[in-house]
């Protein structure tokens, strides 16, 4: 078989077929031999028959697709739906409005009582008074746990913010933006701790 | 009409795809049939099909082929996933001319129409599947070459040259039958 011949018999079905490979179908004796067999061919193609689809075929698979709608609201993809669509936004919003708001309480409740009790606190209050009121604990608390205490602030504003914010929930909150200030001096903890020493040999 | 139908589906009417269905499902199952020669099998795969389009809807674009052809595509491409799952014993030629004799095939059998349907659809079974695939949607779904070309992902040309292929490989195995 050559060129031509391939040419024209894989363009045989073509309703746009060159006049050129017309001709050379016209004219080839093999390509003509392949239009004879493939128009028997095609005689005898419409010869296999298929059976009929079931009738309620179209009813099945729309059964089906109803099943696996209801299958993928099953309990636990409705649950991931809801917090998609409820939760996913609103709840990372919320837990970090919860904290901020943790923080700034906790924040107020120190200045306050820092505030109140000054630096020179003494432990041994707490234990010949027990029914010392909570804020004299918590300094108590933070002093342990080697955590900053507030007369490490050494800025008069910081303290006087204190004074003005006394009592005002969430107002420590704002209390976090002298942290990020280059200006104020901030002690470390072993810092904290030798004045700590330096006021009890005063007392 | 298919086309609107389907529009109405992505739009959330999911009833609307029953119409679709219809429409579509002898044309997906004689396919699926002739590719398979299994009737269970066949129907199962169009279910698949239809339930897979259904799924798929939102993916499928207007503009790059017509739903048909979308549809043979899918269909095609989970025929050839069963094909490759199923792994199928191939036949060689020699093993196919002995089941003949052992089946007392003689060309005055193929005078009977079963007979003849019979050696219709074990030659096109015996194609490869590449060819056979091609030789289906041309010759008995009627999908125009281009058509053909976007199911099986592949150029114009290498279709037209499958197609010959798959003819020329039909007129030697059905010669008895043709010159009967």
């Amino acid at each position: 078989m050559n060129t031509d011949c391939r040419r024209f018999q894989e363009s045989y079905s073509d309703a746009d077929m060159s006049d050129e490979l017309k001709r050379h179908g016209e004219s080839c004796e093999s390509c003509q031999e392949f239009v004879l067999r493939q128009n028997a061919l095609q005689q005898i193609l419409p010869g296999w028959k298929t059976p009929e689809i079931s009738s309620d075929f179209a009813l099945d698979v729309m059964s089906r697709i109803a099943e696996d709608g209801e299958r993928r609201r099953s309990p636990l993809e409705l649950l991931k739906e809801m917090f998609n669509l409820r939760f996913s936004i609103p709840l990372p919003i919320g837990a970090l409005a919860g904290i901020l708001f943790l923080v700034s309480v906790l924040m107020n409740v120190f200045f306050w009582a820092s505030n109140d009790s000054t630096s020179n606190f003494d432990p041994s209050r707490l234990a010949s008074n027990p029914n010392a009121p909570a804020v004299d604990i918590i300094p108590t608390i933070i002093q342990g746990a080697n955590v900053m205490h507030t007369s490490d602030f050494n800025s008069e504003s910081v303290k006087g913010f204190m004074s003005a914010t006394q009592g005002m929930p969430g107002a420590g909150l704002f209390l976090l933006v002298p942290i990020v200030e280059p200006n104020l001096p901030m002690t470390s903890i072993e810092k904290t701790n030798n004045q700590e020493t330096e006021n009890k040999q005063e007392i | 009409m298919i086309e609107e139908w389907v529009e109405q589906c992505r739009k959330g009417q999911s009833r609307a795809f029953a119409h679709v269905v219809r429409e579509m499902q002898q044309r997906i199952y004689c396919f699926l049939y002739r590719m398979t020669q299994n009737r269970e099998q066949a129907e199962d795969l169009a279910q698949e099909t239809f339930l897979r389009a259904y799924r798929q809807l939102a993916n499928y674009d207007c503009k790059k082929a017509a739903f048909s052809t979308w549809l043979f595509t899918l269909a095609r491409n989970l025929c050839l996933d069963e094909f490759r799952r199923r792994k199928p014993t191939q036949t060689t030629l020699e093993e196919a001319v002995n089941l003949e004799a052992a089946s007392g095939f003689t060309p005055f059998c193929a005078a009977n129409d079963n007979e003849v349907e019979r050696r219709i659809a074990q030659a096109v079974d015996s194609l490869d599947t590449p060819f056979r695939e091609v030789f289906v949607l041309y010759e008995y779904e009627d999908l125009p070459l281009e058509q053909i070309s976007v199911v099986v992902g592949r150029p114009v040309g290498t279709v037209k040259s499958r197609l010959h292929r798959a003819r020329l490989q039909l007129q030697e195995k059905l010669s008895s039958v043709l010159y009967a």
